[in-house]
């Protein structure tokens, strides 16, 4: 739980004991000061900043089936490799399986590990060979592939798998270079599962009675510490919780523990009472040992285990029992679930696209304007952005009608319109697939005149319907919406007033800036530097929906800064379901209707 | 007892921020009474652990009179000098009951206080849910579903059909009951 060892805000709110700090999935490793500046009201709104590092471990487990047969006088002896497929098409591995002995219907053991990223498109490419009998001596890793025969390769990407309901996939081998013949050359089936040790997680609500009294002219001011017992023997810190000042009786706020946290339920943790002292040389009032089963085991009889503290310092063994008491007066179990949770139990990621029509990006027909179609097909900035959220996106879309829109341009009917379909149909905005955007954005720069002004207002207010109606229908879906625009906004304060509004609303607003100008504004409504977004009449933004990024720095650079973009969106979206205690669907209740993905019981 | 309160107000306050007396953040004792008119007031219990970033979680029921187009939030410390009030907020009606989602769903909001000068204070976090049991919303101004509203109960459990919009035209589309009826579960 981060935060938990932040010292901060002045020493006694530094202990606070974080029941409401979000624990991002996210996060690798324990203990950052994610929320220094942050407080506890903030927390309540499970606002998750600064978090870098957004990927997830998965393992890869893989079986196949009838696979076709090399060995004469036995079956195959089959072997599977992993590849990432890089940008420029070449393959790297990231791992193998065993060899399997005489078999067709091959279910590996081992594992390949592979960190997830929600931001990019990650290309797998999977190999099967038969191993030949005269390198069974040798390990996996040692043999040489060329030298073995090949069984048929699939592909497919990583977001693929994670979206599906059991997060498994099947896929037809095919021959070399996708030559599949007219041999069946059998299946692969890949599945992914999360390296989390576990979603568990227990809520402790810890008192303590007649504690001694450490301070001079008034009680103590007790915490508690509680660490792990380590297979060395030594112990490690986890949580902490606020001091209660002077008092002898202290109740503290409920401390959460994750299973990562304590590990298991029998692992013996010691729980510390200390009287604080702002000089941090804290006094310990006592000591004990309690597993986590223990502490239930009180909370249910209601009964109170006695501290103890070493005799003297040289014989730490020796142990004096002391009157004052812990008690457990609330226990409860809980699941924090990932993002990954979510998308494999059928929550979708609903794409939006609106385009700036405006007359500052210049003449569409001139090579030197923003909206230039090249000939070539070189994409414009526009297009490549377009292209580069919609590519990771669309996977976590299950139908891809992406609704597609234009502002800022004067239509056919000759008016300015700051919300118009690229589709150039006066109903339906939705374009079809990644390619169905591309192919609406350039047939609207035929039939529409750039003009102005630059107004957000429209739009966001039509996404934020979207994406009401879908809260009034209890869907489970979480609405993304891409801005890309070339410049100045004409209605700051009113795109403001929108954007508080719509943040109590499944969704997120990218922004993209595109060519040249001044992106201040851009800024501003991303408040990233920690300022809510505050609107004319004093109502204020409950969570940050807005990420900008200018599109300049995406050229040249190897890392997209699309990705950089795309990055927060799995926490925001947790930020949303957390807040409003959303889980994941599990098992039966979530029917589709197209069979794509077939119920089933999600492990959740 | 149901019947006498038609049309109630159920006000959690959840959190404050960045609270300051005379530029001063406050050390302890915040606490917020909202009120819908002179007669309908409930207040929470103080804050004395969060400083100048209290917590409640306090959830308050207030009735409302169908006269009311605006609720009261005003933040307020004990000290040694008595009560005074830190920031108020006036919360409009609109706010939840023309909002995007239906005011029977519970509304996250915030707001920013202003002292009775005028003068800009910390923030106050909280969420709003109508009990309306013969609550008619207005028309959505919508792209195509007319039948927004048809299930009154879309917000609270399970709406046991699946219901189309416009959004949802083929696979993967779900009506399954969120459980939106409580804030914050930790």
């Amino acid at each position: 739980m981060g935060g938990c060892f932040s010292d901060t805000r002045g020493g006694q709110q530094a202990v606070g004991g974080g029941v409401h700090q979000p624990t991002t999935p996210f996060k690798r490793g324990d203990g950052d000061n994610n929320n220094n500046n942050n407080n506890d009201a903030v927390d309540m709104f499970f606002r998750s900043r600064g978090i870098t590092a957004l990927f997830t471990s998965l393992e890869l487990s893989f079986t196949a089936a009838k696979l076709r047969d090399m060995d004469i006088l036995s079956k195959s002896d089959p072997m599977a490799v992993v590849y990432v497929k890089s940008r420029t098409g070449t393959l790297e591995e990231i791992g193998r399986t065993e060899v399997l002995m005489n078999t067709l219907d091959p279910v590996w053991i081992r594992k390949v590990s592979i960190d997830y990223h929600f931001e990019t498109v990650q290309p797998l490419v999977f190999h099967i060979f038969d191993v030949d009998t005269k390198y069974h001596s040798l390990p996996a890793k040692a043999l040489k592939l060329d030298e073995q025969d090949f069984l048929g390769e699939a592909s497919c990407v990583l977001s693929e798998i994670v979206t599906k309901r059991d997060k498994s996939m099947t896929l037809n081998l095919q021959g070399k270079n996708g030559h599949s013949g007219m041999k069946r050359l059998g299946t692969i089936t890949v599945h992914a599962e999360e390296t989390v040790a576990s979603r568990q997680a227990v809520e402790i609500l810890f008192r303590c009675s007649n504690l001694e009294n450490k301070d001079l002219f008034s009680r103590s001011d007790p915490f508690l510490r509680i660490s792990r017992i380590v297979e060395s023997g030594a112990s490690i810190p986890i949580c902490k919780t606020e001091v209660v000042n002077n008092n002898l009786n202290p109740t503290w706020k409920p401390v959460s523990l994750t299973m990562q946290q304590f590990g298991t339920k029998d692992n013996p943790l010691i729980v510390e009472c200390f009287d604080f002292n702002s000089s941090g040389n804290h006094e310990l009032i006592g000591t004990l040992q309690q597993s986590v089963a223990d502490l239930e085991r009180l909370y249910r009889e209601k009964s109170g285990v006695n501290y103890q503290i070493p005799s003297s310092v040289r014989k730490q063994h020796m142990k004096v029992t002391l009157k004052g008491q812990l008690f457990v007066d609330g226990f409860s179990e809980k699941t924090i679930f990932s993002f990954l949770d979510y998308i494999s139990s059928g929550y979708e990621l609903n794409f939006m696209v609106a385009v700036d029509f405006t007359a500052s990006n210049g003449n569409p027909h001139l090579p030197d304007s923003l909206h230039y179609i090249d000939p070539s097909g070189r994409y414009n900035a526009y297009q490549q952005a377009i292209f580069e959220v919609g590519e990771v996106i669309q996977f976590y879309d299950y139908d891809k009608h992406f609704p597609a829109w234009g502002f800022g341009g004067r239509t056919k009917e000759g008016v300015v319109s700051h919300c118009f379909n690229l589709s150039g149909s006066a109903s339906n905005p939705e374009a079809e697939g990644v390619n169905g955007i591309m192919a609406a954005y350039a047939s609207a720069l035929h039939n529409v005149a750039l003009a102005g002004p630059t107004l957000f207002g429209q739009v966001i207010n039509m996404a934020a319907n979207i994406a009401s109606q879908s809260v009034s229908y209890n869907q489970r879906k979480y609405f993304v919406l891409l801005i890309l625009t070339d410049g100045v906004l004409t209605d700051l304060q009113e795109t403001i007033n929108s954007l508080v509004k719509a943040s109590d609303l499944p969704l997120s607003i990218l922004i993209v800036g595109v060519g040249g100008a001044d992106f201040k504004q851009m800024e501003i409504l991303d408040a990233d530097d920690g300022k809510r977004l505050e609107s004319s009449t004093g109502r204020i933004a409950t969570r940050d929906i807005v990420q900008f990024v200018p599109m300049r720095e995406v050229q040249g650079g190897q890392i997209s800064v699309v990705q950089s973009l795309l990055e927060e969106l799995p926490t925001q979206f947790l930020t949303y379901v957390r807040s409003r205690n959303i889980k994941p669907l599990n098992t039966s209740e979530g029917q589709t209707s197209g069979g794509q993905h077939p119920v089933q019981g999600v492990g959740a | 007892m149901e019947k006498s309160l038609a049309r109630s107000l159920e006000v959690t306050i959840i959190s404050a921020e960045d609270l300051r007396i005379n530029h001063r953040s406050i050390k302890k004792n915040a606490f917020v009474t909202v009120q819908t008119d002179p007669n309908n007031s409930r207040s929470t219990n103080m804050d004395t652990e969060g400083a100048s970033y209290p917590s409640w979680n306090e959830k308050l029921e207030l009735a409302l009179p169908s006269y009311v187009k605006h609720i009261r939030v005003d933040v307020k410390c004990k000290t040694s000098s008595g009560e005074r009030t830190i920031g108020s907020a006036n919360i409009p009606l609109t706010d939840f009951l023309d909002d995007y989602i239906p005011p029977n769903c519970l509304h996250f909001l915030s707001y920013r206080l202003r002292e009775h000068d005028g003068d800009r204070n910390g923030i106050v976090n909280i969420s709003i849910r109508l009990n309306a049991p013969d609550y008619v919303p207005r028309a959505l101004p919508s792209l195509t579903v007319q039948a927004g509203y048809r299930n009154s109960n879309a917000c609270g459990w399970m709406p046991s059909s699946r219901i189309q919009t416009p959004y949802n035209n083929s696979r993967g589309s779900f009506a399954i009951g969120i459980p939106v009826s409580k804030g914050y579960i930790v």
